[in-house]
Order: structure tokens, then C-alpha cells, then sequence
């Protein structure tokens, strides 16, 4: 009879602390609702982020049409305002965007950094893009792009958030088509494509 | 010398405890044929109905859960240290499937084609459908922690994950709460184990 008399204990108290672990992660998550969340310029007397592609390190058209980018960014961010005391990490992402006639959204990756701490979520300097840019089916040279900050709050528990920032505009030129019949050096501009809205 | 009353309570004292005795030990061969014979009928109806219960409980829990979601596996743990230092081995996602479109940069649990176990990692890039309509919408995801993205992970041949690949966005996250899935994984004789004492106590339960 005891032992029932524990089980019954301890079910109880297991169901107790359910219910007030998870009231009490709600009431943490909800205090994130009060942060606003605009991401700024690591420099104190700027407001804006800036991020900009300083150059264009690598771009070639593949056999099958596509074209694969490398860069390097420009980069000058801080946000440390968005992570609270509920908040156990702060991913945030340079995306650049843009249109073909196929395919009206692409998004593709070019830098990315995950921090924990508010020191590491201000960041400034020059930095080659960790990942390529290879489009689907269609080149991305002479077309113009938007680049765009995101970032992704995770929290110590509670209600994921995500936020986004456009921060540049631009035009990718025009490229050379990898041909390997030809030596590397006798690569051929290609015409430069036309992009849908611009002129 | 000892008073009249004090005598009178020991001779009513002798008798009582006679009969505690017969009776414990009448009670105890009861048990015993009892336990030879079984459960009665009705208590055995009565575990079985509240077995039925529990499970049935627990089952309408869940599937609410997936119709709320809309997601098939609304909650899944992090299994590898692949999302460090974000998302940890043991940290528990509640996902959700509202809007088909899934954007980048979130984090999303896929399935594999030829796999069992769902995965979880972040949208790295994705592009529209094609305007024509006989193309899927297109994304490929990373591990926040690994150096290159899935596709030496999907299935060979694959190249993107499609909308019907992906089980659901993360959007609830709570730390540590999957310690015991990661435990029960790492080391099957504890799973073994616990299952036969949830088992013995909802068999055994008189509640």
C-alpha cells in the first residue's frame, strides 16, 4: 500500500512540475514580446546596418546554363538589442536575392553566424562569403540583386522568432561561361542577360 | 495488587487478540486461494478499461496536436550536436506546418526519402515555384554547426528538398526536455527497463 501510496506521490509531483515548468516558460517566452528588435550599425553614431558585396571573386556559367558566384562582403551589424535575457542564441544570415524568368523568388545563403554572447552578435569587418551562390536553372550574372539580413532568435525557452532587413541593392555584371574546350585564359564574355523589370 | 478495573482490562485484552490473529490468518489463506484463482473478473475488466484509458488518452493528445499543427510529427527531439550551439542533443521542438511555403532561414525538421529518422536543419536556399507551374518549389538546408549542406545527406539523386519532404517548422523551443528520448536511445536496456515498471504500475494501479 505504501509503495502504490508513492507512485501515487510521485505522478502527482510529476504532473505538478509539468505544469508549472511549462507556465513558467511561457511566462519567459512572453516577455520577449516587449523587445524591439532593429538590427543597428556596430558603429555607435550609425543607425543602419550595412552590408554590401565588395567583390565579385569568382563567377562562372556552368554547360548546364547555371552560374556559380563567390563574393565578399562588407559587413557592419549589431544585434545585440534583439537577444534578451531569454535568449540563448542569435543566428543571423546574409541572403542574396533575386528574379529570373523562370523563377520568380531565389534566396540563396552567402554568410551566416551563429553567437551566443552580445559581443559576438556585433560584427564589423571585411569577409569573404562562406558559401557559393549556384543557381537552378538560369545565370544570375547582369541581373540585379537585393541583399538582405535575417536573423533567427532562439531562445532559452519559449516562442522561436525571425526577423528580416533588406540592406543593399545592386547588379551582378556579366561573366565568363566555363567552356573546357577553350584554356583558361581565352574564357568569353557572354552576352549580358536581360533582367525581368529592368531596363 | 492490582486494581479490579486493571484486571478486568487485562482478561478483555486476551480475547481480542485471539481473534486479530484468526482473522489475519483467515485473510491471509484468502489471498493466497485468491491469488491461485486469479483476479476476480471485474477487477480485471476494470485494469483493462483503465489500460485503455491511458492509452486512449494519451493517443487523443497526440493526434489534437497533429490536427492544431497540421504537422504528422508535431514534436521531435534533437537527436546531434549538427545545429550547435543553437539548437543541443536533448532540446525538444514543437513544430508546425500552417502555411505550405517555407521561407529561408527557418528551421525545419525533413525527412529523408529511404530514411527513418527526420532531421533537423535550416533552410539555406530556396527558390520559387517555376512560373510555368510544372516545377516544385526548391530548398536546401545546413546544419547552423556543419561545414557543408545536405545533399551528400538526401537520398542519391537528390538534389532539393520539396514542400512534401518537409514535417514541419520549429517554432516552440524547449531545452533539455528530450534527455530521457536521448537516454532511452543511447542505451536500450534502460528503455527495456522503464517500459516494464510503467507497465507493472498501470497493471498493478487500483486507481
Amino acid at each position: 500500500m505504501s509503495a502504490h501510496n508513492g507512485w501515487l506521490r510521485a505522478n502527482a509531483l510529476f504532473s505538478l512540475a509539468v505544469v508549472a515548468l511549462s507556465v513558467i516558460a511561457a511566462c519567459a517566452s512572453f516577455t520577449d514580446r516587449f523587445t524591439q528588435c532593429q538590427p543597428r550599425s556596430s558603429i555607435p553614431t550609425l543607425s543602419e546596418p550595412k552590408i554590401s558585396i565588395v567583390s565579385h571573386d569568382k563567377i562562372v556559367r556552368r554547360k548546364d546554363g547555371s552560374d556559380e558566384l563567390h563574393v565578399t562582403l562588407d559587413i557592419d551589424y549589431d544585434l545585440s538589442h534583439c537577444a534578451t535575457w531569454n535568449t540563448r542564441a542569435v543566428h543571423a544570415q546574409v541572403t542574396i536575392g533575386y528574379e529570373t524568368e523562370r523563377r520568380l523568388s531565389n534566396e540563396a545563403t552567402v554568410w551566416d553566424r551563429t553567437a551566443t554572447t552580445k559581443q559576438d552578435m556585433r560584427v564589423s569587418g571585411r569577409f569573404p562569403g562562406k558559401y557559393g551562390v549556384r543557381t537552378v536553372d538560369e545565370g544570375i550574372s547582369g541581373r540585379a540583386v537585393e541583399l538582405k539580413l535575417r536573423w533567427a532568435v532562439l531562445p532559452r525557452s519559449g516562442k522561436m522568432w525571425r526577423g528580416v532587413q533588406s540592406v543593399w541593392n545592386s547588379t551582378i555584371p556579366a561573366m565568363e561561361e566555363e567552356n573546357p574546350d577553350l584554356e583558361p585564359g581565352q574564357r568569353r564574355m557572354i552576352k549580358q542577360t536581360r533582367t525581368p523589370g529592368m531596363p | 495488587m492490582s486494581s479490579p478495573g486493571a484486571a478486568t482490562t487485562a482478561r478483555d485484552d486476551r480475547p481480542a487478540t485471539a481473534r486479530s490473529l484468526a482473522s489475519r490468518a483467515r485473510e491471509a489463506v484468502v489471498a493466497r486461494v485468491r491469488d491461485a484463482l486469479g483476479p476476480s473478473p471485474r477487477q480485471s475488466i476494470l485494469s483493462t478499461l483503465s489500460l485503455t484509458m491511458i492509452i486512449a488518452t494519451a493517443l487523443m493528445l497526440w493526434k489534437t496536436l497533429i490536427l492544431c499543427t497540421m504537422s504528422d510529427s508535431p514534436i521531435v527531439v534533437v537527436l546531434s550536436g549538427s545545429m550547435e550551439p543553437g539548437l543541443r542533443r536533448g532540446d525538444l521542438l514543437v513544430l508546425e506546418n500552417w502555411r505550405r511555403a517555407t521561407e529561408i532561414g527557418e528551421t525545419v525538421v525533413f525527412n529523408v526519402r529511404g530514411r527513418d529518422v527526420p532531421i533537423v536543419h535550416r533552410i539555406v536556399r530556396a527558390h520559387g515555384r517555376n512560373v510555368r507551374g510544372d516545377d516544385e518549389r526548391l530548398m536546401l538546408t545546413k546544419g547552423d554547426n556543419n561545414f557543408a549542406d545536405d545533399i551528400g545527406l538526401y537520398a542519391p539523386g537528390q538534389r532539393w528538398l520539396t514542400e512534401e519532404d518537409i514535417v514541419g517548422r520549429a517554432f516552440v523551443f524547449l531545452p533539455h526536455v528530450g534527455r530521457l528520448t536521448i537516454l532511452m536511445n543511447d542505451y536500450p536496456a534502460f528503455k527495456v527497463c522503464l517500459l516494464a515498471v510503467l507497465g507493472y504500475y498501470v497493471v498493478t494501479g487500483k486507481d
